[in-house]
């Protein structure tokens, strides 16, 4: 029964019942309701239980400050946690549970908190379960189940989310009465204008308000202004759009709720969308919080902010409470009383702080039979599960404290506002500091860090005609800064209203020990009290930042929008300093909680990272060959054949290469074209080898050092011409060197004429390997292949079918071996062409695993692999690749005492002694005999293989001072093994004098 | 008969009838397999270089940022010394042409780049969905291109005339990822592409 329903009046469709179950429990409310104006119009008191005590909890707000109406919705995959009641759009079928209550919201086992309370000061887990150590893991059981932080879904996300980035002119963060008139007179301009507002309508506090604007209801003024700004095609409206995060250079995202409240789950469209704003010009008119006050038991269900009261009476026709008191310090919350009475409570009482003036509020009250009693406080609320009476006790202004004779008075709705606090969130986020008014008892926000504003209630300024005078003012000083031309506004009259000042009143005190007083709560989300600020502040923390940490004020998902106020100025008292002294906390993205789900987006599954295919993809593919990624590539691994596993896959692939003939897919090398009339000496300066000495036509390894001296990439280089070379990088690092070379280049030395293009993409690299490799390749080209005219390390143009190709004579593998490069576009097509050709010689495609076993059986290093960074030349057996002739990058390094150290870490070879047990790789290296005290580790295990040819396992490692060390047994450790004997032998397994690829 | 022999990225993409994707919402996809690229490297401060970059390709080289110039072929800006040529015609006759004495570097890219073409009224829209840059109607002109990105590639767009099309080259290796972005992306538009697995 929907009991507190009012028979007309909010923006609710009375003809649309929807039905939604709550804890199991089925309700009916209305379209346009929220999921938190359907809980009060069916008088459901509690809510939820608190984070710390279980103490019962009911609605508090109706916005984004809610701290106790938050709920898991939904079931299953499309489950969300965390969710507030207030913000959510009642739908048919909604479906919500608390998150906490264990095992029922009416009877909560661990109330015991509460009832121990004494025991459960803040701190109190830090230092409760600290001891034994190992326990730590049955408390943690325990205490989660405790918590009750709501629970992501197992099963993957079916909803579909959505990235849109968009610049604009001017953003404005909110649609109430500021926002929106700025939003129209900067609309109006010309400018492009993005106005959003989290809730569903664009009003904001206007629609729970009665007022006049420019002769109309403020309801029809919003409808006219929204009206004028869906006419205006520069002007992007987003409801239902929370701006949560604002970063440097007016980098804003917002979170807009496309169909959540639609249904659970609506296939096909998108849940969420998250707006990516780059804006000129931000202004921010975000409105203000109102305040609890803080008494005893001012928790209790029952109990609701004044502004609350009217959004639930005038936005969902929802009365939420018969018998009604209010206590106030301020003259806004009088609206709430008047409201509430209008709307047809029995009793309604205002409880004000402050002694008697004359207002148009206090009249308007008196006039609807509102009762009003002046220099008094609430000290404390009877009724646990829901509010029964309030004790109502004379307020003595002079020393801040109530009289100890209490009146009871029944109710069952207790009202309060202790003044309002602007949401300076979106302020603070952009590096804005805030500054505290001693006039309006408020954070007010100072100086923009960037191009923004703050209007409107979000800046301190109360009063209606002040607010629109903002809107207008702050849009046509940003437009006209902008360039655009300012539209003349009118100025829609308003109402005046006398308003008295408030008081300030952080907290009732009584005249009585404050200790043995029922907790004050400060912080609903975290329940933290009045009492826990003073321990902190016994217990030595002083600085604001220290004591929310110690009692996790505003640490809570609502991130201390109610709490925060309350609890520095507390703290003021506490160490009996000026709230300004106390600062306030750090304000962070999120505003509100946004789902992990509109932070991906579309980044998900196969988008989640581009995989790069070469053009010979579709043939491994065909073969079913398991890719590796490598870089973002896709290699074929390997190549089984029928029903092969990978060790004998690779060793045919390892046989045929030695003793036939093999071939491999090498396009995802990076390639670079150098050239320009400095190419020589540029390149002198990168790479360590004699560039300038190097004939056209020739080839070399080369490698490249980093500043350190350290090796940062390697490959095979030619030069083609006078002035221009071919570079090959490894897979990995080609963007990475790309980058670095035209750093050098562009910084250091920019006299130089040099270009580099990449040539990654437009070439395919196809290397035949083997002793059968010239001769296969000869029946396809007219070039001579024979050692007198294209020997080792040459290379040259030639056609196949046509087709222009690039000939290297160069060998990764040791073996005679030939890489030809062509335009990718026929890459698949010559790949075909080459099997067909050496399918006599039984031709066989390898993949990475047979090049790493090749080139390990050579002692090639893989820089990344076999080098760490850490690793200069020497120590990688490399030193006969540096020139004594000229200076190059990284050189000077190699003379560090360091860099000359005897003890380096040297790349040596690896035999297990029982010649079966493959190593590990990553395996440490340790003394053979145990040592007391921590064991000395020599090195570890790089690159580790079966090597087919051989019939038995290899590996490299990186050894202290490992060339002294050949013939030496060490023990090869790892968490997934057993320890294995190895003996340290010369880098090289195989064909140890390079007959094979230097072949004639 | 060459061309037979030729394989593209995205060849899984393109629709046997007509290679183009279009959909109901005023957004089509074409993909351009039959074009030559080369890069072309110089200094703007050797007028020798740009006369003869000019003569050759019987065009204006642009020297404006983030432009580019139509004629027989596309030339898009890349950097100061640096331009994108974008061709139907046949290679040979025009690298026959460029003279050994002038300091001009020029490189094939036929095989690296793969271009397609965005047109309709919601192609700003699907592009801003992961592109960061302000490409709306005041800020991206006809004749303009840049270096962006979209999504986690990086692409060259440029807008080409009012419908609006948007030229897209991308590298090979990246161009599969850019294709599954947009039909991915494009669902939101009504994109459909019709794919021939």
């Amino acid at each position: 029964m929907q009991t507190n329903r009012l028979n007309q009046g909010g923006f609710i469709d009375r003809h649309k019942t929807l039905r939604f179950t709550f804890n199991g429990q089925s309700y009916f409310g209305y379209q346009g309701d929220t999921l938190a104006s359907a809980l009060v119009a069916n008088d459901i008191k509690i809510v939820g239980r608190s984070f710390k005590y279980h103490r019962p909890r009911g609605i508090i707000g109706s916005g984004a400050e809610e701290p106790n109406a938050i709920f898991q919705i939904g079931s299953g995959a499309t489950t969300e946690a965390g969710m507030r009641a207030t913000q959510i759009e009642l739908y048919d079928g909604l479906v919500a549970k608390s998150e906490k209550g264990w095992p029922s919201l009416s009877f909560d086992i661990a109330i015991i908190n509460d009832w121990f309370s004494k025991l459960f000061g803040a701190g109190f887990y830090y230092k409760t379960f600290m001891y034994p150590a190992k326990f730590w893991k049955i408390y943690e059981y325990f205490l989660r189940r405790m918590a009750g932080l709501g629970r992501a879904p197992k099963q993957p996300d079916p909803d579909h989310y959505s990235h849109q980035n968009i610049h604009c002119d001017i953003l404005i963060v909110g649609a109430g009465p500021a926002g929106l008139i700025a939003g129209v007179s900067a609309g109006k301009s010309g400018a492009k204008v993005i106005i959003a507002d989290d809730q569903a309508m664009f009003g904001g506090s206007l629609l729970a308000s009665k007022e006049i604007i420019g002769g109309q209801s403020s309801e029809e003024w919003i409808a006219s202004q929204v009206e004028i700004l869906k006419t205006l095609p520069n002007v992007t409206c987003l409801p239902r759009s929370t701006v949560f995060g604002y970063y440097d250079y007016n980098f804003l995202t917002i979170n807009e709720r496309c169909t959540n409240h639609l249904s659970e789950f609506t296939a096909g469209k998108i849940r969420q969308k998250l707006w990516r704003v780059r804006a000129k010009r931000v202004v921010l008119a975000q409105g203000a919080f109102e305040r609890p006050l803080v008494f005893p038991n001012n928790d209790r269900p029952g109990i609701m902010l004044a502004s609350a009261v009217s959004n639930y009476i005038h936005r969902y026709g929802v009365i939420p409470g018969k018998n009604a008191v209010l206590f106030t310090n301020n003259d806004s919350a009088y609206q709430a009383a008047i409201d509430i009475k209008t709307a047809g409570a029995q009793s309604v009482l205002i409880v004000d702080s402050r002694s008697e003036q004359p207002s148009d509020m206090v009249d308007a009250a008196k006039k609807c039979g509102v009762e009003l009693q002046f220099d008094a406080v609430i000290r404390n609320v009877i009724g646990n599960k829901s509010i029964k009476a309030v004790q109502i006790s004379a307020y003595d202004a002079s020393d801040n404290t109530c009289k100890d004779k209490a009146e009871k008075r029944d109710c069952d709705l207790l009202i309060y506002s202790g003044g309002w606090s602007p949401a300076v969130h979106l302020h603070s986020q952009s590096g804005g500091k805030n500054k505290w008014d001693n006039e309006r008892h408020c954070f007010v926000p100072g100086k923009p860090s960037q191009a923004s504003s703050s209007i409107g209630s979000c800046n301190g300024t109360w009063i209606l005609e002040d607010c629109l005078k903002e809107g207008i003012t702050c849009a046509q000083e940003m437009v006209t800064n902008l360039g655009f031309k300012a539209v003349d506004m009118k100025l829609p009259s308003s109402k005046k209203t006398k308003i008295n000042p408030m008081m300030p009143l952080w907290q009732v005190i009584a005249k009585d020990s404050s200790e043995n007083l029922p907790k004050q709560f400060v912080d609903y989300q975290n329940d933290t009290t009045v009492s826990d600020i003073y321990l902190a502040v016994r217990e030595g923390y002083t600085g604001i930042e220290h004591v929310k940490r110690y009692t996790a004020l505003g640490f809570g998902t609502d991130q201390g929008k109610l709490g925060n106020i309350n609890g520095m100025a507390i703290l003021g008292q506490a160490l009996k300093k000026p709230i300004e002294q106390i600062g306030t906390t750090t304000f962070r993205p999120a505003y509100t909680p946004v789902t992990f789900g509109v932070v991906a987006g579309e980044d998900i599954d196969e988008m989640f990272e581009p995989t790069r295919k070469t053009a010979i993809h579709d043939f491994h593919a065909d073969r079913k060959a398991p890719f590796e990624i490598v870089g973002q590539w896709l290699r074929p691994w390997y190549f089984p054949e029928d029903n092969e596993d990978m060790l004998s896959a690779v060793s045919r692939e390892c046989i045929a290469a030695r003793s036939s003939l093999g071939i491999m897919d090498a396009s995802t090398l990076g390639k670079i074209d150098v050239c320009g009339k400095d190419a020589v000496s540029f390149l002198e300066k990168i790479y360590t080898h004699d560039v300038a000495k190097m004939a056209i036509g020739q080839c070399a390894y080369g490698i490249m050092l980093g500043e350190d001296g350290m090796i940062k990439d390697d490959g095979v280089m030619a030069r083609l011409g006078e002035n221009h070379f071919y570079l090959t990088t490894t897979t990995g690092g080609a963007a990475n060197v790309m980058s670095w070379l035209e750093q050098w280049l562009q910084t250091e030395w920019p006299h130089l004429d040099v270009y580099m293009t990449s040539l990654t993409d437009h070439l395919s690299t196809i290397a035949l390997v083997g002793p059968n490799s010239r001769r296969v390749l000869q029946t396809l080209v007219n070039t001579d292949l024979s050692a007198e005219f294209f020997p080792f390390m040459r290379t040259c143009k030639s056609e196949i079918a046509g087709i222009a190709i690039d000939l290297y004579r160069v060998s990764f593998s040791g073996e005679l071996a030939f890489e030809v490069n062509v335009n990718s576009n026929f890459a698949l097509h010559l790949w075909n062409l080459l099997m067909k050709a050496g399918k006599d010689f039984g031709i066989t495609p390898y993949g990475t695993e047979t090049m790493h076993v090749l080139r390990a059986e050579k002692g090639f290093i893989i820089v990344g692999q076999d080098t760490d960074g850490s690793v200069n030349p020497l120590d990688a057996g490399l030193g006969w690749l540096i020139s004594k002739e000229k200076d190059f990058l990284g050189k000077r390094s190699l003379e560090r005492a360091d860099s000359l150290r005897k003890d380096r870490k040297q790349l040596v070879g690896l035999l297990s002694v029982d010649n079966k047990s493959v190593i590990p790789e990553g395996a440490q290296l340790i003394e053979k005999k145990a040592t007391s005290g921590p064991t000395p580790m020599y090195g570890h295990v790089s690159s580790s293989y079966y090597s087919p040819i051989l019939g038995h396992p290899i590996a490299l490692a990186l050894v202290q001072s490992g060339r002294n060390r050949y013939g030496e047994k060490l023990l090869a450790v790892s968490s997934d093994a057993k320890a294995i004997e190895v003996s340290i032998t010369k880098p090289i397994f195989y064909d140890l004098k390079g007959e094979q690829q230097r072949v004639e | 008969m060459l061309n037979e022999n030729k394989n593209y990225a995205l060849d899984d993409f393109i629709n046997e009838e007509k290679s183009s994707l279009s959909s109901s919402q005023g957004l089509g996809i074409n993909i351009r397999a039959e074009i030559n690229f080369l890069n072309i490297r110089g200094s703007i401060n050797d007028s020798d270089f740009i006369k003869h970059v000019e003569a050759v390709f019987q065009q204006a080289l642009p020297l404006d940022f983030n432009t580019f110039s139509v004629g027989e072929h596309h030339i898009y800006w890349l950097a100061p010394d640096e331009w994108l040529v974008v061709t139907e015609h046949d290679l040979k006759p025009i690298l026959q042409k460029i003279s050994p004495e002038i300091d001009l570097y020029i490189t094939n890219q036929t095989g690296g780049y793969t271009q397609l073409i965005l047109q309709g009224d919601y192609a700003r829209s699907l592009l801003s969905k992961g592109c960061t840059l302000d490409i709306g109607e005041k800020k991206f002109l006809i004749g303009q291109c840049a270096q962006t990105g979209l999504g986690k590639a990086g692409i060259l767009l440029a807008l080409t005339d009012s419908k609006p099309s948007f030229n897209i080259i991308v590298r090979r290796s990246f161009a599969e990822y850019v294709g599954l972005w947009l039909k991915q992306c494009g669902n939101e538009f009504g994109v459909n592409f019709t794919h021939k697995h």
